[in-house]
């Protein structure tokens, strides 16, 4: 190559992008996560202080944006409120026979749970948001591969890293997570993965299973440290692969992942 | 050293800005990128050749909030930094002639086309079969204007304030240059 276009400054970028291919490529995780906790555990209360900050801002900046619903809205709230009262009764007694039906099926009941309570005081900037920064970690016990739920036993994702005073959640709608479900009508068995931030997808279920629209999926608690019968969402979509051996399910998760504030941390189930 | 120490500080908050603060404030997708920001604005005043180091440590730093593989924002970043360096010097020969309008403009070229480079590197990667985690979206989507548009709106808020602060670190910078040869 002729000098004159390898000038220093060429020269350093290709030494910088030539260096840092090596480095992704060997992708030496551990060797980095030193510096990444102490970074973490640096930024941890600052982190906290500008979420919740920014959470307040954006609430009002909601709050103002929704004003001029709020008339529309309110008459739909009263509407609700009076269903869900009458709901509120029938649900006493389902719940009834929804305990004698767990104990049956050897669900674990929610309460039953070891839970660390945590806040969410980051997440992932990128389009599909796919992790979440929440403020406990080793220091609080959590360990990687413990499930994350919020309220009603919704699961939401698996701690994938811990460090001293933080830990990250990998989302269900990461394309990495994958855990054993089964729809909760009809018990069909899957492996729920995501979908690139877009959803989540229950696969792999055998073309003999019967799956419906509308049925919730759950986790079936096989081959790994997530409990039985944790809430993902509702199938909301049903087809079918294009080598025509599974089923396919999309699912919409019951909660909005980019909205939550505290979540918890099953540390271990309570027998 | 005190210099050293601030630009330090400055890129770590950004960082924790960009994490914890602006993905709250923004819908997905179009949270803006103060760090990236920051790069080129110390580009466009002092070169790729001065700031490199800056562009270093602030890939890494993101990398590791990020929680990606290191290396990979400092890849964009030098990318950026340099496209930006070698634009600056074309577009005007004397720092003091540069308007605001030719560093919007490179603000924009910058956060284009660092999506596209994080794109074609979450595609590398891909290929490679490296799981590691990067999802971004399609480059040639509308979202990718409003960002831009975001990130530009971005580097005028900032603009003042670094400015401010260069001079101040220069004033410092020289002060104790002149303590250092009186005594």
């Amino acid at each position: 190559m002729p000098q004159k276009y390898l000038s220093p400054r060429l020269i350093k970028l290709m030494a910088i992008l030539a260096v840092c291919s090596l480095l992704v490529f060997l992708n030496p995780k551990q060797a980095f996560s030193p510096l990444r906790n102490f970074f973490l555990t640096a930024a941890h209360p600052f982190q906290k202080i500008f979420y919740i900050l920014s959470k307040k801002t954006g609430d009002t900046m909601e709050f103002l944006g929704s004003i001029s619903n709020l008339h529309a809205e309110n008459e739909r709230l009263i509407k609700e409120n009076s269903s869900l009262i009458s709901e509120i009764s029938n649900l006493r007694q389902e719940k009834k026979e929804n305990e004698n039906l767990r104990e049956q099926l050897g669900l674990i009941p929610k309460k039953k749970f070891d839970l660390e309570a945590a806040y969410v005081i980051g997440q992932d900037p990128q389009k599909f948001g796919s992790w979440l920064i929440i403020d406990k970690g080793t220091s609080s016990g959590i360990e990687a591969g413990m499930p994350v739920i919020v309220f009603q036993g919704i699961i939401i994702g698996r701690i994938s890293e811990a460090y001293l005073t933080s830990s990250k959640i990998e989302l269900l709608t990461n394309s990495l997570s994958s855990i054993n479900a089964s729809d909760s009508e009809t018990n069909s068995r899957g492996i729920v993965r995501g979908e690139f931030g877009l959803g989540v997808l229950l696969d792999m279920v055998a073309q003999t299973d019967v799956l419906n629209v509308g049925d919730e999926v759950v986790t079936s608690g096989l081959g790994s440290d997530v409990p039985k019968g944790l809430l993902i969402g509702k199938i909301q979509e049903i087809k079918t692969t294009q080598d025509k051996l599974f089923q396919q399910a999309l699912i919409v998760p019951s909660v909005r992942y980019s909205n939550l504030e505290t979540v918890f941390v099953i540390k271990k189930s309570i027998n | 050293m005190f210099q050293k120490i601030i630009i330090l500080l400055i890129i770590f908050f950004s960082a924790v800005i960009q994490v914890s603060v602006f993905p709250r404030l923004f819908p997905s997708g179009l949270s803006p990128e103060i760090v990236l920001m920051l790069v080129i604005f110390w580009t466009s005043r002092d070169g790729f050749e001065k700031t490199w180091p800056k562009a270093v440590l602030s890939g890494f730093m993101l990398d590791l909030f990020y929680f990606w593989p290191a290396g990979t924002n400092i890849i964009a970043f030098a990318l950026v930094s340099y496209g930006v360096g070698f634009f600056a010097r074309r577009f005007t020969i004397s720092q003091k002639n540069m308007g605001l309008l030719v560093l919007l403009l490179l603000s924009a070229m910058g956060s284009a086309a660092n999506s596209l480079i994080l794109l074609i590197l979450a595609k590398i990667y891909k290929g490679l079969g490296l799981e590691l985690g990067i999802f971004l979206p399609d480059f040639w989507n509308r979202m990718i204007f409003l960002k831009i548009l975001i990130d530009m709106l971005l580097f005028v808020m900032i603009y003042w304030p670094l400015s401010g602060l260069e001079r101040f670190l220069s004033f410092y910078g020289k002060k104790s240059m002149q303590g250092r040869f009186f005594k």
